[in-house]
């Protein structure tokens, strides 16, 4: 075997140590007289020893783990979007007060000057029936049964 | 890296991030090892580490155990890397092209610089840079990781007389660029 057959098909495997017994026998022969294939072999130990030896595996900077957070979290909604805007603080206590007040107003704007009980005689006079309860006309309509309540509910 | 239990492997399957942050804890320093020696600054090695998480989560409910843990976040960075570093290449080669900048095979920016201070990662990155994408795969998994050349094979589904020329070639650029003198006191 020469140089070039021996660097060809065997020197992988002997820097290995994986060839089978009888390659191995082939490989030792040549590299026993051959100075140059011994000094390689030599040589490319050294290498792999200096180069990969001594090397430590080093840990990712904590905000790589926040990166793939974010890219596996489902992405937000509208729906969880409306909920986190109405959910800060401020606006939680604001909203309500605001809207509550502006219902209050409303409801005072709209009260209207007659008292509930003529309101009602004359609602169950112009619509007929009983005034108050659903009838099945309103719930097959899907209506609450009177002209005020449809208007509120 | 060690063996993840089944158990946080189905929890990280069904969606369950704390389990997922344990694979993460056990696997992450491994995957940007890889991640780092291939790409060769630790911007793109951060990348490469996201797209690997972020895949294998996607993944984790299809993995069903079918080859061991190890073996199979292996595969997904090592496909990973090799893939956005060739990317990287030809875009570095078409612009070198048009602005006949130096190639990402020379360590030349400030993040590589920073990267490889330390000695042994200076020689390393330097005799790294003298392979392409499939060699340094096939040497940090055999070298490093102390893979065999039928769990390289495995890895990076290629066949093993594959895997053989690319560690005898990925060894004759080391030892060429070593006798150079490209790494000082080596030889
Ligand atoms: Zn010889």
């Amino acid at each position: 075997m020469n140089c070039d057959q021996f660097k060809d098909s065997l020197l992988t495997d002997y820097v290995d140590r994986v060839l089978d017994p009888e390659k191995q026998k082939i490989a030792d022969a040549h590299i026993g007289q051959c100075a140059e294939c011994r000094r390689l072999i030599a040589d490319l130990r050294t290498v792999t020893a200096e180069t990969f030896g001594q090397v430590r595996e080093i840990e990712p900077p904590a905000h790589v783990w926040a990166g793939i957070v974010e890219r596996v979290q489902p992405s937000p909604g509208w729906f969880e979007k409306v909920c986190a805007v109405l959910t800060l603080p401020r606006l939680s206590i604001a909203i309500p007060v605001l809207a509550s007040l502006m219902l209050f107003t409303f409801v005072q704007l709209r009260q209207p000057e007659v008292s509930y009980d003529i309101t009602r005689a004359y609602l169950s006079r112009e619509l007929g029936g009983d005034f108050g309860v659903l009838s099945n006309e309103d719930l097959e309509n899907g209506s609450f049964g009177t002209v005020i309540e449809d208007f509120f509910m | 890296m060690q063996e993840i239990a089944t158990d946080t492997l189905e929890r990280a399957g069904d969606g369950d991030l704390q389990a997922f942050n344990e694979i993460y804890r056990s696997s992450a320093g491994f995957v940007y090892s890889i991640a780092l020696r291939m790409a060769r600054n630790t911007a793109d090695a951060e990348e490469i580490t996201q797209d690997v998480f972020v895949k294998a989560y996607k993944n984790l409910k299809a993995y069903e155990g079918r080859s061991s843990f190890k073996t199979w976040i292996y595969r997904i960075a090592m496909n990973t890397a090799i893939n956005f570093c060739k990317k990287r290449s030809a875009e570095f080669k078409k612009r070198e092209l048009r602005e006949r900048e130096p190639s990402p095979g020379v360590v030349s920016n400030e993040a590589e610089k920073n990267l490889f201070k330390e000695d042994a990662e200076k020689k390393l990155g330097e005799l790294l840079g003298c392979l392409n994408e499939d060699q340094r795969a096939c040497i940090l998994l055999r070298e490093i990781e102390g893979l065999d050349y039928r769990q390289i094979a495995d890895v990076l589904k290629i066949e093993l007389n594959t895997v053989r020329s690319r560690l005898k070639r990925a060894r004759e650029a080391m030892i060429a660029y070593a006798r150079q003198g490209g790494v000082k006191d080596e030889l």
